[in-house]
């Protein structure tokens, strides 16, 4: 089944309402025009790792598998109903109107998509340069 | 299907790039902790039954599931710390 598909089927089934629809299928025709674009576009093709690396004075280099946050997605799926509620009333208390109970696999496998094309890159006055990316 | 990790890396690299490479045998763990493993999930298949039969939506079985999950997903990890007055760097890596 292809992502449009996939789209029209939730929302056919009423998982998603129609403006997440229209945001989703927007996003995916952006990222099929990307991909066509540049061919072989790290944005088509999910990261694998996220690698944090600071030189200088002290070097590190983490690999951290992007299977995680999946793996975590899964807990999320564990929390009770009315715990869920409490999370939600004290995240809303906070400033986030946000519940938690909406997010889905699917979101998580396009944020990983998409954290393909992130890179952040901190360089210091020390000579010490820290950077954030995702790859293979 | 995904499995656990089976080695913890630790490796020391010096500053002319010699490594020392310890493997430690996570699946050695494993193989000690399959019998009470294997008493867990037999224990919350139990409870599960129970749950099932209180109309309670939670399901145990699939909190281990969680766990294994998450588990699997360690394999690959990778930290490496270097100090450059220190002369050498320590790896740990997960397979």
């Amino acid at each position: 089944m292809s992502d449009r598909n996939r789209i029209l089927k939730m929302l056919a089934e009423g998982k998603i309402t129609v403006e997440e629809a229209d945001e989703l299928l927007t996003a995916l025709t952006s990222g099929i025009s990307k991909g066509t674009a540049s061919s072989g576009s790290s944005s088509s093709k999910s990261p694998a790792y996220l690698f944090v690396q600071v030189t200088g004075e002290d070097n590190v280099d983490i690999r951290i598998p992007l299977g995680l946050l999946r793996a975590g997605m899964k807990f999320t799926s564990l929390i009770p109903a009315h715990a869920a509620e409490h999370i939600n009333r004290a995240m809303k208390e906070n400033g986030m109107n946000f519940d938690i109970s909406s997010i889905k696999p699917e979101h998580v496998d396009e944020l990983i998509r998409h954290l393909g094309d992130m890179e952040i890159n901190v360089k210091a006055k020390n000579g010490e340069n820290v950077r954030v990316y995702c790859g293979e | 299907m995904k499995c656990p990790p089976m080695f913890m890396a630790l490796s020391f690299i010096s500053h002319s790039g010699a490594k020392i490479r310890i493997p430690l045998p996570l699946f050695l763990i494993w193989t000690l902790l399959l019998p009470i493993i294997f008493l867990k999930i037999i224990l919350f298949l139990i409870v599960d039954f129970f749950l099932f039969l209180l109309h309670q939506d939670f399901r145990m079985i699939s909190l281990l599931g969680a766990f294994y999950g998450l588990l699997c997903s360690l394999r690959g990890l990778k930290v490496k710390v270097g100090k450059k007055r220190a002369h050498g760097a320590i790896e740990i890596r997960i397979d």
